[in-house]
């Protein structure tokens, strides 16, 4: 928020207040200021900008068997398999390699029977064999609401997931129902699993996705202490582009209507992809730069602009596969100034 | 008023931009204890047993900036880029110094004595000092002036810049050997003077150099740079000026006269020592290379600032309660001066010259040469007033006019009026300064 007013602060500095310098009034003289104002660079993480991963499902015990009817008793079950499970946790990557995180799941036990211990939980990568992990439950889960989490100890780093994830319970016993009880055919238990703070070490993501960054900031510039010079000037913000995506970037002033009073970038707006090989690797960062010139007309826009929405749409570079990001590949924006301030 | 104003100022300027020095008491007092306070081994107390003096005055003035521009300012109602440019242009070298100085001469005695057949002048006398400068390089000028594109592409040099100031109490002491070697016509004084100096207040920058490169594309600003500021008396239960002294020091005058028929010709050194602060000191410093690329943010949209690498040029090392020191003003005096149409007791007329050079930049000093030729015309031993051309220093080439009367057969008043071009036209003014003496003469027996 601080560099979207100073962003703005520069614009409304460039393009400065409407008074024309007078020729036959005081004299004046002009300054000229080139410099760059902010930089900042886009990184996998930030791209990514994941707090958690979250997927959970349900296991029905009609899966093993256990079927609707009213008063019946519920047997012990013995080390009864259920079938394999598949949750999507994202629709950003089609997979990830975890640097680093913090990995956790709980049960929920809503059933009418208990889950005994021993009961083995194991997560895959959807298409993997080889598991992310397995756990057999420690303790006994009571019936109706029973409750159970485990964090499992292990490094993460180096693991990878992918967009879906399979659960396999197996080896699942219960001592039964403790006499006759309803059932409907939809009893459960949830498995919920969480990644907090995940760090990517690379991202696979298909070509051609696209990812939109969309935000509503307040902006009020009226009521601000500019001085009454008169500034003319450019912006050009310079982008050294290491994604193997295309950019488009926008910032648009809205009225208390929420309605489009200007944007700042006119024209392209396209900062184009680094270049990539066929394995959808970066090979060479390419620099785009977008220029930004102001009028009188763009000075009052903004004076009456009440919000900003800045606008930032990612489309990994098409092909036939997908496109990797590495943590070693980034993006650098740059805002540069280069203004006339006529001084009276 | 403006127009009021300014004229004021014109006139005010008239007396004296060669206070920097109080150098028109060497035309026109040289042989008295105003004079004495510079080349003491040319006073030449004749027949009086006592002198005391008192003064004092203070000068601005400076080696680039004209009246005139001040003139523009007023006329047009702001300052325009026809004036910053002759201004900037006028400040075309790296020597741009302004000074300043508030000098008293509180109290000055010279009392005669005898040592066998010589006359020995016993001197004395308290004196406060107060003075700053600031140096800085044409090249900053345009930068602020103009910004930093016009520097796109090339290095360039931003010093030297400097400020310094300091005030303080001069305590002083001497002796004069009057004609001390006398050989057919030629006679030789020497003097020396030991002072005592308590300082309340400094402020020492010894000159920054920077240097300052910008990209063609203002992608980034290379800034090299190194400054070290040292004060002293700036703690807070210390008003800077006339406070409690924040350091002291010891300091030497010494200086030699020889006359040989009309000529008169003297070497001196004034202020050859340095103070040593030792309370309420505070050092601001920081030196390196600044890559600047912007302020660096985490994100482009709605981040926040995680670096500023110009922080570390307006965020120097600070440290307190260490001792520093720092010299005095320390410069050379020459001159030499022809008296002719003899009467009685004196020359009807004397011709002369003054040079000056300081040896640091600490106030009052000035690497700069200063050069002064003068006339002074003596009316019946009763009245000196004379006229001076001066070039160099703190100031530019102008032209003055000194006096000294005898109010009285005891009392001596002087008084030194320089820069009168500046009343003929403002472009040749750029001082401003007022001084004046007063000598009691006591003993005299004519």
């Amino acid at each position: 928020m601080k560099y979207l007013f100073t962003l703005l602060a520069v614009f409304f500095l460039v393009s400065g207040c409407r008074k024309p310098i007078d020729s036959g009034g005081k004299p004046g003289w002009t300054l000229e200021l080139l410099g760059p104002l902010v930089k900042t660079d886009l990184t996998l993480n930030k791209i990514l900008g994941l707090e958690t991963i979250n997927a959970s499902l349900d296991v029905n015990l009609a899966d093993i068997g256990i079927t609707s009817g009213n008063q019946i008793i519920i047997p012990p079950i013995n080390n009864v398999q259920f079938p394999d499970y598949t949750t999507p946790i994202t629709d950003i990557f089609e997979q990830l390699e975890i640097e680093s995180g913090r990995l956790s799941f709980e049960i929920l036990n809503s059933m009418p029977i208990n889950i005994k211990a021993g009961s083995k939980i194991t997560f895959f990568s959807q298409g993997d064999n080889v598991a992310l992990f397995s756990h057999a439950i420690a303790t006994d889960i009571s019936s109706n609401g029973g409750a159970y989490s485990f964090t499992p100890g292990f490094d993460l780093a180096g693991k990878i997931i992918k967009k879906a994830l399979v659960i396999r319970v197996e080896d699942f016993s219960s001592d039964g129902s403790v006499g006759p009880v309803n059932v409907s055919g939809n009893e459960s238990f949830s498995i919920a699993i969480k990644l907090d703070q995940p760090v990517a070490e690379n991202v696979w993501i298909n070509s051609g996705n696209e990812l939109s960054l969309d935000d509503t900031l307040d902006f009020n510039m009226v009521g601000n202490d500019l001085p009454t010079d008169t500034y003319n000037g450019k912006l050009s913000l310079f982008v050294n582009n290491g994604l193997p995506a295309d950019f488009y970037v926008q910032l648009y002033f809205l009225n208390d209507n929420k309605n489009i009073l200007d944007s700042m970038f006119v024209g392209n707006t396209n900062v184009s992809s680094a270049l990539i090989n066929g394995s959808g690797e970066v090979t060479e960062p390419i620099e785009t730069r977008l220029d930004v010139t102001f009028d009188n007309q763009r000075i009052n826009d903004l004076e009456n602009a009440i919000y900003a929405v800045p606008v930032i749409k990612m489309v990994t570079t098409p092909g036939n596969g997908t496109v990797v990001i590495r943590k070693t590949n980034f993006q650098t924006q740059q805002l540069v100034a280069d203004v006339k301030v006529d001084i009276q | 008023m403006k127009k009021l104003i300014f004229v004021l100022f014109l006139v005010l300027t008239g007396l004296s931009s060669e206070a920097q020095n109080d150098l028109t008491t060497q035309f026109s007092q040289w042989d008295k204890v105003p004079g004495a306070r510079y080349i003491p081994s040319a006073l030449d107390m004749k027949n009086e047993k006592v002198q005391i003096g008192f003064g004092g005055g203070f000068w601005l003035t400076n080696n680039f900036v004209n009246y005139d521009l001040f003139s523009n300012v007023i006329q047009n109602g702001g300052i325009d880029s026809i004036s910053m440019s002759d201004f900037i242009s006028k400040a075309g070298n790296e020597k741009n110094i302004i000074g300043a100085g508030l000098d008293g001469n509180l109290f000055q005695i010279a009392v005669k004595a005898k040592a066998g057949s010589k006359d020995l002048y016993i001197l004395g006398g308290i004196a406060s000092r107060t003075a700053l400068n600031l140096r800085i390089s044409e090249t900053l000028l345009e930068l602020a002036w103009k910004g930093n594109k016009q520097f796109a592409g090339k290095t360039v040099e931003l010093g030297p810049f400097g400020v310094n100031a300091w005030t303080g109490t001069e305590y002083s002491l001497g002796l004069v050997g009057h004609n001390l070697v006398e050989s057919g016509d030629f006679n030789l004084s020497v003097a020396g003077k030991l002072k005592l100096i308590t300082s309340s207040f400094a402020l020492y920058m010894e000159d920054t150099k920077a240097t300052m490169y910008t990209d063609p594309d203002g992608r980034f600003i290379d800034l090299n740079f190194n400054y070290n500021i040292k004060m002293a008396g700036v703690g807070d239960s210390n008003f800077p000026i006339f406070g409690k002294p924040a350091g002291s020091g010891i300091g030497f005058d010494l200086s030699a006269t020889g006359k040989y028929k009309g000529v008169q010709f003297s070497l001196a050194m004034v202020d050859i020592g340095r103070i040593k602060y030792t309370k309420d000191t505070r050092e601001y410093a920081q030196s390196g290379l600044v890559h600047y690329e912007g302020y660096i943010y985490d994100y482009f949209f709605g981040g926040s600032q995680t670096e500023d690498s110009l922080n570390s040029v307006y965020t120097p090392n600070e440290r307190e309660g260490f001792n520093f020191s720092m010299p005095l003003p320390t410069r050379f005096l020459a001159s030499a001066q022809y008296g002719f149409g003899k009467e009685e007791e004196y020359d009807q007329h004397t011709v002369g010259f003054l040079f000056y050079q300081g040896f640091n930049q600490v106030p009052v000093s000035v690497k700069i040469s200063n050069f002064n030729v003068f006339y002074t015309y003596n009316l019946k031993n009763i009245w000196r007033i004379g006229m001076s051309f001066t070039g160099g220093g703190y100031g530019k080439i102008s032209a003055g006019i000194h006096s000294a009367v005898g109010v009285s057969k005891s009392i001596c008043w002087g008084i030194g009026l320089e820069n009168l071009p500046a009343f003929f036209s403002p472009s040749l003014g750029n001082g401003l300064a007022l001084n004046s003496n007063l000598v009691i003469q006591i003993g005299r027996q004519k």
